[in-house]
């Protein structure tokens, strides 16, 4: 049985801060996650190599010394916990036997510092979502559906404690409409698409998770509004577009949850915020110490809500100071000893006030960001409980939040800007509220060859 | 009689039905083949323009793909009157690359196809034309 969310989790918008929410969650460690304290979550990956039987034993070493090293900073700067993500290469999901051996690794890494130091650890086990391999993508059977269940059943019963995926259903429809900057055709691969897909995706992994005393964390929109981000730093599409993009990928998001996610959300999953406002979840994000993996223009205002503050990736290389990952822990545990400091001081809400003070004003996605705009779109988002008129609302409101945040001077816009959204405002009134028969409009706009409308259960 | 100006105006501006409009009562005139000619060179200067705006900042690719679909569906309207002789209107030239003689990097690679599919021809920094 699905869960509603119906209001959102706060009263009080001072409430809604970093390092605590409602519902915080408790790690076989002990580690509470959302309750109080912020926690440095460090991702890694190796250097570019091939992953074969031959290679393996190398690439076990290297996450070896990576586990033995961040955690050895980790104690020698007095963490108080880390979240470790394994988000697994290609490889490893397509051949479960690797991801198995590496989180077994990375599991022994965390036990022997807890022995060692006494440290608290957890570990959040990302497979990759495999399917979209099979053009059109195969989403509800097959090789690389059944092969992604093994590698989570396993991980789950090794003692992972956390399940997170970055999610690809209607991506194959999604990528086209991106690049086209084509809001009709992103909602329909969002709210249609990816929403039925994150039904039964999250369904199963829910119920694995449950079998295994392991928490389902939640997904990413990282291959869609991510994608977006990076496009418009690019210049390849507006800015204002990667932002709708951004909201309107929230109620996809939110499936998770309402399927028995609990949190933390997964870092890359830049609406965490809006997860956050609406279900009072713990909520993983990343921002400025992430700049390894990527660029963005949110590098402050994404940790003003943080739970648990991430790297997104880095590479075992070496730097001048010493190898990327140990790098990374060292950079995330200051951002969160600042964090908990100005919380043990009174100073929590002043400290997140200032986070999206310095980003909020230069730039529409980081403006999306703020809580009090999370607030107020997530308030009208749970008062309608249908996944794709939430996607169509959600783009709606964030429309006329920017319109309204560039026309009173509040947000740094481009002058292509309000051209763009008032596009959008007159794209999006033209869709139906009713999902079938926007189906049916959209099929002459649709390349069929690109995916099965069974797949996604339409 | 056909205001071209308008035409180029809608085109250059990415006003799709309008241009559409447009082409559908020239096509109602039971127009002759130059004269169908003339219209898709009309046509073609308004995505020219729009690969220019592209060029100078104020448009986005998203912008060329718009006018690269609206200039293939205006060719599917006109092509009974001017023959295959259509095919050979591209959108515009593009440059892309900014210093002569570096090799694209691999975004601008990506840039350079999907450029390509909206129609338009890609010139690059060193390449000279006579």
């Amino acid at each position: 049985m699905a869960k509603k969310f119906t209001k959102v989790a706060y009263t009080n918008l001072d409430d809604f801060v970093y390092g605590s929410c409602p519902n915080p969650v408790t790690t076989k460690s002990g580690m509470v996650i959302g309750g109080g304290v912020v926690y440095p979550e460090i991702n890694f990956t190796l250097p570019g190599m091939d992953i074969n039987d031959v290679t393996m034993p190398k690439a076990a070493t290297i996450y070896s010394n990576i586990i033995e090293g961040v955690l050895k900073r980790a104690a020698e700067l007095y963490a108080p916990g880390v979240l470790i993500e394994f988000e697994t290469l290609p490889d490893f999901t397509e051949h479960p036997k690797y991801g198995i051996e590496v989180n077994r690794i990375l599991l022994n890494g965390m036990k022997e510092a807890s022995e060692k130091y006494g440290l608290k650890t957890a570990i959040r086990t990302t497979p990759n979502d495999l399917r979209e391999f099979s053009r059109p993508p195969i989403m509800r059977s097959g090789k690389y559906w059944e092969t992604m269940l093994e590698l989570y059943e396993q991980c789950a019963k090794d003692g992972s404690d956390f399940f997170s995926i970055e999610s690809t259903g209607g991506k194959e429809i999604h990528d086209s409409a991106l690049v086209k900057a084509d809001i009709r055709l992103a909602i329909f691969a969002l709210g249609i698409l990816g929403c039925n897909d994150m039904e039964f995706l999250w369904k199963h992994l829910v119920d694995l998770s449950n079998a295994n005393s392991c928490f389902a964390a939640g997904d990413s929109s990282c291959g869609f509004a991510n994608t977006a981000m990076v496009l418009a730093e690019k210049g390849f599409i507006p800015h204002v577009f990667a932002a709708v993009i951004r909201v309107t990928a929230v109620p996809r998001a939110l499936v998770a949850f309402e399927q028995g996610a609990v949190g933390p959300s997964k870092d890359c999953a830049y609406e965490g915020p809006y997860l956050k406002a609406i279900t009072g979840s713990p909520i993983s994000m990343e921002g400025k110490t992430a700049a390894c993996a990527h660029l963005s223009p949110v590098g402050n205002i994404a940790a003003a809500v943080a739970d648990t503050w991430s790297n997104e990736s880095v590479q075992q290389v070496k730097l001048l100071s010493e190898m990327a990952p140990i790098v990374s822990m060292e950079q995330l545990i200051y951002d969160c000893r600042l964090m908990n400091a100005a919380t043990v001081n009174g100073q929590q809400l002043m400290f997140r006030d200032l986070l999206v003070r310095s980003d909020s004003a230069l730039d529409v996605q980081a403006y999306v960001l703020r809580p009090d705009v999370v607030m107020r779109i997530s308030t009208e988002l749970v008062k309608t409980q249908d996944n794709f008129l939430r996607t169509k609302l959600a783009a709606q409101l964030t429309v006329a939040e920017l319109k309204k945040a560039i026309i009173e001077g509040k947000v740094k816009s481009d002058k292509r800007d309000m051209k763009w959204l008032d596009k959008m405002e007159k794209a999006i009134e033209t869709i139906p509220d009713d999902p079938q028969e926007f189906y049916n409009e959209m099929k002459s706009v649709l390349d069929m060859d690109k995916f099965i409308p069974s797949e996604y259960g339409i | 009689m056909i205001d071209y100006k308008a035409l180029i105006w809608y085109i250059e501006n990415l006003e799709g039905d309008k241009a559409k409009e447009i082409i559908d009562s020239f096509i109602e005139q039971k127009p002759t083949r130059d004269e169908g000619l003339e219209i898709m060179k009309a046509c073609q200067r308004g995505t020219e323009k729009v690969g220019v705006l592209y060029e100078r900042g104020e448009y986005f690719v998203s912008d060329l793909l718009v006018a690269g679909a609206l200039l293939e569906e205006i060719k599917e309207k006109l092509q009974t009157i001017i023959g295959e002789d259509i095919n050979s209107f591209k959108s515009g030239r593009i440059t892309i690359g900014s210093v002569v003689g570096e090799e694209l990097e691999q975004g601008e690679v990506v840039l350079a196809k999907i450029v390509q599919t909206a129609g338009f021809i890609i010139i690059r920094p060193d390449t000279r034309v006579s």
